[in-house]
């Protein structure tokens, strides 16, 4: 239990961290550490101006790592994503120039800017967690994640991500406007200086590898996995969505839910893990049908009813004596 | 109500082992226990109908509507005549059935426990297993509600319990009870192992693919185990009530106990009784210048399959005793009456509530109170009052002993048409073989009463008849052939049968119920009739000279009348409990004896500790009824509480074990507890009905991690007790609740009421869809 309680500080000094820059959003940071716990990455969707950057560059900055940021501009080149290997005249050899993906943390600013070319070098990235040039395979070193931002509004030069894309983000969180209180809060401790340059690193990366572990270690029962499943297949067959959540989700789904219980120091997952976390690790990769479009309802709705429909897990059969 | 049919199927077998098992309770009451196999293969039949319609998803409703259609059919195939095509019933068939089931009923209450077998009460009783079975299948089987099969069980149980008055004995109650607890136990077990979260004892760490329940059965096992063996350990150590608790003032009724308070409400039942007494008591005293003759009491004369009943009585038709009396029907003009007297007494032990004066043949005047009338189709006196025999005091009767002669009876005219109509009548029912026996037994006979000597000369070979006071059977005709084969028997069979034997043969009969002639008292020389000397006796007709008695019982030393004399006289009389011949016929005076004195009432605490044969009296037994099916429930309820609280061992059992109840406590309540929540979710909606008991709410807080933690963590050990939490938050809840509300918690659980409506769509729902549906 020890080891929980070691996991619980560490995220609530995370937290915490955050929190004095990113004011009122307790549930998107949760979210983002309960990512990054994952190993999953985070895309972070939503209109401008509402600290997008500041959450993703705020988690950067409180583990004592490498962090890298990454603009993402249409003329951008996959080798300035991956790196590149140019000749050095001194040595007489070709020598490897990390990219920007080469960091414990990664931020890439609008991505939806960039060709699908060089987003596709950086979601493969992200998924092997490697980068190959020129036949050379260069590790990324643990902790890795992306964070990832997209507007959704902004249309022009713009190069939403496909489906396939948005399914190797762990989840999707939107900022959302803050609290009029917490806005004012931020008026004030904005308006001097950039908040970002007085955070402090509180965890360093190789306690963040460590904090991985703990989460590896918590307990996933027979009916809590059945659940996962239950949940994604739902979404296969809900007449309301054109495209369900695929295999990879569930996985997505229960690595979430190992983290989220780590962070509440319980060492097994319970099913109210899945239903915090279904909507953030599920929406972002249905595609409603045309009726859902027509009647307003967003794919975090249809999550949200789907688990209401769902028994959960429970050791009596009928419906009836569910308790 | 997604649930494998192998597992409704064992549980519908185990239903029927629980019904079998129960009707055992019947063996105790019934001398052929031949039913319990029909009533084994009958719900057995029936129990595979219902398995085979599950199996194509028919609504459990109409499986009950089939196998009662089913029970009714094999009931008419097995008891009915004239069916149409073979199978179908007739208005014949209705009739008939109607017929045997009264016959059975007749049985039911005449008879005390065992009754001798009929078709009448087999069937009766078929019907009873019948319909339990059907009940206790589609509680178990067809809506999942196993712990309601108690209802109809107990029911069925508690029909011996009130026959039998010193209750059903352990054979009786064993099987029923084991196989209830073994439905229970599999049920439970089944239902927890439903959901697969799958802890082994043996490999530790290791997932199966069944969970693990043997702790919890082991418990099971061995709390029912505890409860049954101290249900049929306990009621010995225990003082109970005896039976008279429950008797109304006239409750009395058919009953062989130690000391049945006498009653001749029905004659030939408190004759059997009376007769088995283990110590005769003095009934009645007679003082009489010569030996008094058999006393008559009552008169039946309408034979029936399982008994011979009186004539319906129209007290209009008496006539008061304290007129002179009409000569007795059939007795010729020519007879001239004789004018003796003998004055009668009754002791304490003589009935308080007896309908019959008891009375010698041919009686001119009765000197009594009012109260009584004389009946001139039967030549006995009644009472035309309630209360006539309480208090009865002395009474002077003048009769004629005049005696008909044998040049008489053999010269006796032809049968009135109105008497042999009434009195020779032969039901269409009995059995052939009584006349084929009763006309080889007569085969030379000139006249009819020929025949009679001859028949009775048939009985009273005691070579071939033995006197038996245990013989099991009836005296209706259906045991007649029984009875003719056994060769054993007491008064009751020899009368009935040679009655009836002598209707076949034409001659008009009936059996008087009375007393023998009665033994002389050395020290005061006064007649006495004890309860031994009670005794019933064939009358035959001959015109001319009346009812004349015969006596065919053997063993009981009964002189054979003048009239009808034997060739051969038995050397010595068997031994029986039966009076000795009077050794004198002297002619003294009547030495007056100091009669006994007379307490009314006295007879009813006097019976040497309470009629423990009587009946309950009817009003008690429903009340009784109504009351204990009222408690039921509740009952119920307790000991399923008792049973998950206290039952299992593991953490993660008891930790389920304490949410169901929690569960079903809430929703006794009326309170919600519905839908799929996770135990979090639940916990929040349960704190809204704690109202902020602080202690309730840690209590619950701890028993949610329990459950919790059973369920989904890898050790479910938390330290906790669930069940105590469980009793705190149960407290709390109930603190919060209405009174009202707890009230009906109480008495009406509806956690245990099966929520039909709910399983009948669920399973139309089933049916709808044939695909798999989402789990």
């Amino acid at each position: 239990m020890s080891s929980f309680d070691t996991l619980a500080s560490v995220t609530s000094r995370i937290s915490i961290n955050i929190e004095k820059v990113i004011e009122g959003k307790p549930d998107v940071v949760r979210t983002a550490v309960t990512v990054l716990l994952a190993e999953g990455h985070l895309l972070i969707e939503d209109v401008p101006g509402v600290g997008k950057t500041m959450l993703s560059k705020a988690l950067a900055r409180s583990i004592d790592g490498t962090v890298k940021r990454i603009q993402f501009t249409p003329d951008l080149l996959p080798s300035d994503v991956t790196g590149v290997s140019i000749y050095n005249r001194d040595t007489r050899q070709f020598e490897f120039r990390p990219g920007g993906v080469f960091a414990n943390v990664v931020v890439g600013d609008e991505i939806n800017r960039a060709s699908p070319k060089t987003q596709s070098a950086l979601l493969e990235c992200m998924e092997e967690r490697q980068v190959t040039v020129d036949g050379t395979t260069y590790e990324l070193q643990p902790p890795f994640m992306v964070i990832a931002t997209q507007n959704p509004i902004e249309m022009e030069g713009t190069y939403p991500l496909p489906e396939a894309q948005r399914d190797r983000f762990m989840a999707r969180v939107s900022m959302g406007y803050p609290l009029p209180r917490a806005e004012l809060a931020m008026l004030d401790s904005h308006s001097a200086a950039n908040p970002l340059d007085d955070l402090e690193p509180v965890a360093d990366a190789a306690e963040i590898a460590k904090l991985i572990d703990i989460v590896h270690s918590v307990h996933v029962s027979e009916p809590v996995k059945q659940y996962a499943i239950d949940i994604t297949s739902a979404t296969r067959r809900s007449p309301e969505l054109r495209l369900g959540a695929s295999p990879r989700a569930s996985l997505h789904l229960v690595r979430a839910a190992r983290a989220h219980a780590a962070l509440e120091t319980r060492d097994y997952v319970i099913p109210d893990d899945l239903q915090t976390l279904a909507v953030p690790v599920l929406a972002h990769r249905l595609i409603t049908g045309l009726e859902a479009q027509m009647g307003g309802r967003s794919a975090e709705q249809i999550v949200t009813s789907l688990l209401r429909s769902i028994p959960v897990p429970e050791p009596v059969s009928s419906s009836d004596r569910a308790g | 109500m997604k649930e494998s049919l192998g597992e409704s199927s064992k549980i519908a077998f185990l239903g029927w082992l629980a019904t079998v098992g129960t009707s055992a309770c019947f063996l105790p009451t019934i001398t052929n226990q031949s039913y319990f196999f029909y009533g084994a293969s009958v719900t057995g039949l029936l129990v595979l109908l219902g398995i085979g319609l599950r199996l194509l998803r028919t609504p459990a409703l109409l499986v009950v509507a089939a196998q009662l259609v089913t029970l009714a059919e094999m009931l008419i195939l097995g008891f009915g005549e004239k069916l149409e095509l073979g199978v179908l019933p007739t208005k014949a068939t209705v009739t008939g059935l109607r017929d045997i089931v009264d016959s059975g009923m007749t049985v039911a209450s005449e008879y005390a426990a065992p009754a001798p077998a009929s078709a009448g009460l087999t069937m009766l009783v078929l019907v009873a297993i019948g319909v339990v079975g059907v009940l206790v299948d589609f509680f178990a089987a067809g809506v999942r509600r196993v712990p309601l099969t108690g209802l109809p069980l107990l029911t069925m149980y508690t029909v011996p319990v009130t026959a039998l008055p010193d209750g059903v004995p352990f054979y009786g109650f064993l099987p029923g009870a084991v196989a209830y607890v073994a439905l229970l136990l599999a049920d439970e077990r089944d239902r927890l192992s439903h959901w697969g979260r799958l802890v082994s004892r043996s490999t530790p760490g290791r997932e199966s693919t069944a969970m693990d329940t043997s702790g919890l059965l082991a418990t099971g096992r061995r709390v029912s185990v505890i409860a049954i063996s101290t249900a049929v350990v306990l009621p010995i150590f225990i003082p109970a009530f005896s039976s008279s608790f429950l008797d109304g003032d006239r409750g009395t009724g058919p009953g062989t106990g130690d000391g049945p308070q006498l009653s001749f409400d029905d004659p030939m039942v408190s004759l059997a009784s009376s007769l088995r007494r283990p110590e005769p008591v003095d009934l009645l005293t007679v003082s009489s210048d010569v030996v008094p003759d058999y006393l008559r009491l009552v008169v039946l004369d309408e034979p029936g399959p399982n008994a011979w009943r009186a004539n319906p009585l129209d007290l209009g038709d008496t006539i008061p005793v304290s007129n002179a009396l009409p000569r007795p029907t059939g007795v010729s003009d020519d007879v001239e009456p004789e004018q003796r007297q003998m004055t009668i007494g009754a002791t304490a032990e003589f009935p308080q509530n007896s309908s019959w004066l008891p009375v010698p043949f041919f009686s001119q005047y009765v000197a009594i109170d009012s109260g009584w009338g004389y009946v001139p189709r039967d030549q006995t006196v009644t009472a035309t009052t309630e209360t006539s025999a309480a208090g009865l005091s002395d009474y002077k009767v003048t009769y004629s002993q005049s005696m008909p002669t044998r040049e008489q009876l053999a010269a006796a005219g032809e049968v009135p048409a109105d008497v042999r109509d009434e009195f020779a009548a032969v039901p269409a029912d009995v059995p052939p073989g009584i006349e084929r026996y009763a006309r080889a037994v007569t085969s030379g006979a000139e006249t009819p009463y020929d025949a009679a000597v001859l028949l009775q000369d048939f009985f009273r070979d005691s070579e071939e008849f033995t006197y038996d006071l245990d013989a099991a059977y009836g005296y209706g005709y259906e045991s007649m052939t029984e009875f003719l084969q056994e060769r054993r028997g007491f008064c009751q069979q020899f009368a009935a049968t040679m009655a009836m034997m002598a209707r076949t043969l034409g001659i008009p009969s009936r059996i008087v119920v009375g007393f023998l002639e009665p033994e002389r008292r050395d020290d005061d020389g006064a007649y006495v009739i004890t309860s031994d000397n009670v005794h019933a006796w064939p009358e035959l007709y001959f015109e001319g000279a009346g009812w004349v008695r015969f006596e065919p019982t053997p063993g009981v030393g009964a002189t054979l009348p003048s009239w009808a004399p034997r060739a051969v006289e038995p050397t010595a009389s068997p031994t029986g409990p039966t009076p000795s011949l009077p050794t004198g016929r002297d002619l003294t005076e009547d030495p007056r004896t100091d009669r006994p004195t007379e307490t009314p009432g006295a007879g009813a605490t006097d019976g040497s500790g309470g009629g423990t044969g009587s009946a309950p009296s009817k009003g008690w037994l429903v009340l009784l009824a109504v009351v204990a099916l009222a408690l039921a429930p509740m009952a119920l309820r307790r000991g399923i509480r008792r049973a998950r609280l206290s039952g299992p061992i593991g953490a993660a059992e008891a930790a389920e074990s304490a949410w169901l109840e929690l569960r079903d406590h809430i929703r006794d309540l009326r309170l919600p507890w519905t839908g799929s929540m996770t135990p979090r979710a639940r916990e929040r909606a349960v704190t809204g009905l704690l109202m902020g008991d602080g202690e309730g709410l840690a209590a619950l807080n701890r028993l949610t991690l329990s459950v919790e933690r059973s369920r989904y963590a890898a050790s479910p050990s938390t330290g906790a007790d669930p069940a105590s939490d469980a009793v705190t938050v149960m407290a709390s809840v109930s603190q919060a609740a209405e009174r009202g509300q707890r009230v009906r918690a109480l008495l009406l659980p509806s956690s245990l009421v099966p929520d039909l409506r709910r399983a009948w769509e669920s399973l139309l729902q089933s049916r709808r869809s044939s695909a798999p549906t989402p789990e």
